[in-house]
């Protein structure tokens, strides 16, 4: 071959190559474009691109081609392929694929099958996107009601005529609660060694080693078959068990010695059954009816149905994604060092396996610090300041977002109402981890951040325990101190169930 | 006829022509000697436009070709054929094209009769069927040789020898020196040579120049070099190892008053 | 001596051989845009050098192919095993096409086959014309009323300019022909999804624009190289020298122009 002639099919080669090329973009040339055109006006076409995916049930039909402003309106104009036949009432709509991926035009067939858009025709029928901004207006609407509902509460309870009402409520409700004794009685024995292993458990966790694991396992089982038993009782009273066993392990936590006794009181109190009972009967009645601003709050089905849809809102949002795990997760620490408990109830939202948001209320034995200060002279000298320090117990509040890089769990946000950033390390995986938070940077009087260490170990799927050291940075050695404490995790359909055991609309 | 006035160049500090005058008559071999060194390249490629000199002229024919514009040297070059110390033959073509090479670019002859006229070329520098070669095949005599028919190839009617017998035997040497003598007499052609072969010098010189340190220190026919009465000539021709030019330059006094 | 005036002499030293450095590098510069306009004055002047052409396209082209089909194929599918991994983290893999296309298109493509005939064709470019001035072939080239710019450095200039873009177009292909098949065959990638996203936002600029720098890398690269080999001078070791010199310099020339050129032209 000569010289020339290779050179030749090198050139040649090359621009077969390269013309192979510019049919196969997309963007280029009229020579390559093939199908027919359609055009469809929406709202916006934000987040849409020319050269998208047109689609139809998922299959990809055609490309976006263009995106004009027809008055106010985004015009598409869409490329069909030749050979796809869309019928005349086709339902046009823009998608998004998977997790902030790409959007898309889906085009939902009509019924009309004899009639098709012929090329150049226009898509009437559509459908807006789920949007964000509309999402966030619905939000909106829900926090009005909500500023509402509050707004009635406070005009409710405000007045003197509220008060006289709540007073009754209250009776009511204790009236409610001494009814619950009706069923302690029923099922005294069996209640009392539900307490009585709850007694043990939190004696256990107390000082819990290796050496009495066993007993913390038992306990377990015990906590298990209390559990079981619960469900098996009826929702109302699976509910009212839960309210009651609140209180009691109040009491157990404070008084555990006069435990028994109460439990005494319980029972003969459990002689005004009937009565009480009658009382709540009374109470419900009277809500269900629509007396009382309670009532009517209750009764009103604006605020539901506002909810309602919001729910609807955001589920069709997140529906797509079919991903956000929530998980309630109430448990208590037990401070050793300062004898105090402290309760943390938090939701766990988790849209995707690697991040998660986490709101939630914590009660603080040491939350509200009051500061007052004396003078004091002891025989003749100058008197003394004195500075007294007080604490008492408040709510505070977490709001954090974490993000998950495989083992390692970083979080931040706010933790104890104040700022706080966390880490966590998945030692055995969803089984036991470790970690660190450290928060309230801003403490009064010079005081190092709040640091806590923290352990969680997963007996079973839903019951955890931890342990740690608390307020390590103090300094104040006597608020440093270790913990221990349990707590349970309702996952998504445990919640579900629950929530839907409560009547929202009477 | 070739005339150089004041001819100066200097590499850096280092000055190789230094106001150098010489007279190149018509049809006439003129043979400029000099030791190793001293600028006799310099001045040939000088006088070809090979290298722009710093002051000087250089008139063939009364037209000063360093005053000329690249178009000028362009078509006054074809005036020129040089042969090349190493034959600078091209190395990629084989030895007909080499030979061709001038007469192809400036289309002097058509191309169905180029591989004759090479041939007669080649005939007139005594070889003959090595069309084909390429110079890698060839042995020193040889390239020079071709290097001559491609020089004369284009009908130049002057001719620039470098060192033409440099690096050959002797018989190849004389070889050379009778192509030259020959060439000038058949062609007519006005030459130069530079060369220290005083053999060869003596042979086809019509007229010899003395270049030494940048000036022509002695213009004479052979036989007048050969007498000469200049002490430094006396002593390149004859080729002394003791004399005015080593008792001077300091890099032979080490080495010759032992 | 005292210490101090060696200390200051070997910064003076120093000071003289950075200026000495900069100094032969505008030298360098200025001689390689003069070259430039050497040749392109001298490549409309007849006679045509059309017969050089071919042959130089021949010896940048076609003889680079293997080196730059290789370079490429295994480029694409380099890249196509990195954005795999690192996009399965966030679940977009369907992108490793798009990736893959992009980026040997627009970028390494053209580079990459540029860097490869700077290393090629410009040394030989180089060895080649520094041979040549070594051994007076040059001078003779004179002698023989013919421009040595014109009758060396056009040709490989012009053969430089007009095939690299033709060896990109190759790479190109090649690149994502072996992207598709890491990603297909090893990464078990959905064949029809990878191909369509490797054109879906593919445009014909991003060809287009790495076909326009791999014009001007050929260009430069020939220039750079026949600049080298024309001052070489010093025997075998000069031309070593040269070679050398040339085949750093076009290198960083490909990678200096390409910066400038991608930030003009998107």
């Amino acid at each position: 071959m000569s010289r020339e002639a290779r050179v030749g099919i090198f050139v040649l080669l090359g621009l077969i190559v390269l013309t192979f090329f510019t049919f196969r973009v997309s963007k280029w040339g009229l020579i390559a474009e093939k199908g027919y055109r359609l055009t469809v006006d929406f709202d916006t076409a934000s987040g849409l691109e020319p050269k998208s995916d047109v689609k139809m049930a998922g299959v990809p039909i055609g490309k976006v081609e263009e995106i004009e402003l027809a008055g106010n309106r985004a015009r598409l104009i869409l490329r069909i392929q030749q050979g796809i036949r869309i019928p005349i009432d086709s339902v046009a709509s823009i998608q998004t694929q998977g997790l902030l991926g790409e959007k898309y035009v889906e085009i939902l067939p009509g019924k009309d099958v004899q009639r098709n858009l012929p090329s150049g025709g226009q898509i009437a029928n559509t459908l807006s996107p789920v949007n964000l901004d509309e999402m966030v207006r619905k939000l909106s609407e829900i926090g009005d009601d909500v500023k509402k509902f509050t707004d009635s509460l406070s005009a409710t309870f405000g007045t003197e005529e509220g008060k006289k009402a709540l007073g009754d409520i209250l009776r009511d409700v204790a009236a409610t609660t001494a009814s619950l004794r009706t069923v302690v009685q029923g099922n005294e024995a069996r209640i009392e060694r539900i307490l009585a292993n709850i007694d043990r458990l939190s004696a256990d966790l107390s000082d819990i080693s290796a050496a009495n694991k066993e007993d913390v396992r038992a306990t377990i089982e015990n906590l298990r078959a209390f559990s079981d038993t619960l469900k098996t009782e009826t929702p109302s009273l699976v509910r009212k068990l839960e309210e009651m066993s609140e209180r009691v392990s109040n009491i157990a936590g404070d008084n555990r010695e006069n435990l028994k006794e109460s439990i005494a009181n319980l029972k003969t109190a459990s002689a005004r059954l009937d009565n009480t009972l009658d009382s709540a009967g009374r109470v419900m009645a009277k809500i269900d009816r629509g007396e009382g601003t309670l009532g009517k709050l209750v009764n009103d089905n604006t605020v539901a149905n506002s909810l309602t849809g919001a729910f609807d809102g955001i589920s069709r949002y997140v529906g797509k994604y079919d991903a956000l795990h929530m998980t309630l997760v109430p448990w208590v620490e037990y401070q050793t060092g300062t004898s105090d408990w402290k309760y943390y109830l938090n939701l766990k939202m988790q849209p995707t396996a690697d991040k998660y948001y986490l709101v939630g209320v914590v009660n603080d034995p040491r939350g509200k610090r009051t500061d007052s200060s004396s003078f004091i002279s002891v025989g003749g000298n100058p008197p003394v300041e004195t500075r007294i320090v007080n604490f008492e117990d408040d709510w505070k509040f977490n709001a954090l977002l974490a993000k998950r890089f495989s083992r390692i769990t970083v979080r931040g946000g706010i933790m104890e109402s104040a700022g706080g950033l966390g880490l966590e390390y998945d030692v055995v995986k969803d089984r036991f981890s470790v970690g660190a938070d450290i928060f309230d940077f801003n403490r009064p009087e010079n005081n190092r951040a709040h640091l806590k260490l923290y352990g969680n170990y997963d007996i079973f799927k839903n019951l955890f325990i931890t342990g740690g050291a608390d307020d390590l940075l103090n300094r104040d050695s006597a608020y440093r101190t270790f913990f221990l404490g349990f707590g349970i995790k309702f996952p998504d359909d445990d919640l579900k169930t629950v929530i839907g055991a409560v009547p929202i609309k009477p | 006829m070739i005339a150089i006035r004041d001819l100066s160049k200097a590499f850096g500090k280092k000055v190789v022509l230094d106001d150098l005058e010489l007279t190149v008559p018509r049809g006439k071999n003129t043979v400029v000697i000099g030791g190793s060194g001293t600028g006799k390249s310099v001045l040939i490629k000088c006088a070809m436009g090979l290298i722009r000199p710093d002051a000087g002229e250089i008139r063939i024919d009364g037209q000063d070709i360093l005053r000329m514009d690249e178009q000028e040297l362009v078509r006054i070059r074809r005036r020129f054929g040089m042969l090349f110390q190493g034959a600078a033959l091209f190395d990629s073509m084989d030895v007909g094209d080499n030979v061709a090479f001038a007469l192809r670019r400036l289309k002097m002859v058509p191309e169905g009769h180029i591989r004759e006229v090479v041939e007669e070329k080649l005939s007139m520098v005594g070889l003959r069927d090595i069309q084909r070669l390429m110079p890698a095949e060839l042995s020193g005599g040889m390239k020079k040789r071709v290097g001559l028919a491609r020089a004369i190839a284009s009908e130049p009617d002057i001719l620039l020898y470098d060192e033409p017998t440099t690096g050959l035997d002797p018989i190849m040497a004389d070889v050379i020196n009778d192509l030259i003598i020959s060439l000038r007499e058949t062609l007519g052609v006005t030459s130069i040579t530079i060369t220290h072969d005083m053999a060869s010098a003596y042979k086809i010189a019509d007229q010899i120049a003395m270049l030494y340190k940048g000036k022509i220190i002695e213009v004479g026919r052979p036989e007048e070099i050969r007498t000469t009465s200049n002490p430094v000539v006396a002593q390149f021709v004859q080729g002394r190892a003791h004399g005015p030019i080593t008792d001077e330059s300091e890099e032979f006094v080490r080495f010759v008053s032992r | 001596m005292t210490d101090s005036t060696a200390k200051k002499n070997g910064a003076l030293r120093l000071a003289e051989l950075l200026g000495e450095r900069v100094h032969a590098m505008v030298l360098d510069l200025g001689a390689i845009f003069t070259l430039f306009l050497q040749v392109v004055s001298s490549a409309v002047r007849p006679p045509s050098e059309f017969r050089n052409i071919v042959k130089q396209m021949e010896e940048v082209g076609i003889r680079s192919m293997p080196v730059v089909l290789v370079t490429a194929t295994f480029t694409g599918m380099v890249l196509a095993l990195q954005s795999y991994s690192g996009f399965q983290r966030f679940g977009a893999t369907s992108f490793v096409g798009s990736v893959v296309a992009l980026s040997i298109t627009r970028e390494l493509g053209p580079v990459f086959a540029g860097l490869m005939v700077s290393g090629r064709v410009g040394a030989s470019m180089a060895a080649e014309l520094g041979t040549m001035k070594v051994t007076e072939q040059i001078d003779a080239l004179i002698t023989l009323a013919t421009n040595p710019v014109k009758y060396l450095v056009v040709p490989r200039v012009v053969a430089a300019t007009i095939v690299l873009p033709i060896l990109v177009v190759f790479a190109d292909l090649l690149g994502i022909i072996g992207g598709y098949f890491v990603s297909v065959y090893l990464m078990g990638a959905n064949p029809y999804v990878y191909m369509s996203k490797t054109y879906q936002y593919l445009e014909f600029k991003d060809i287009y624009t790495g076909l326009i720098k791999a014009s001007v890398f050929g260009m430069l690269i020939a220039l750079i190289s026949c600049h080298h080999g024309f001052v070489a001078q010093g025997g075998a070791e000069g031309v070593g020298r040269a070679t050398t010199r040339a085949v750093v310099a076009s290198s960083m020339m490909v990678l200096i122009s390409d910066y400038f050129m991608t930030s003009f032209m998107f």
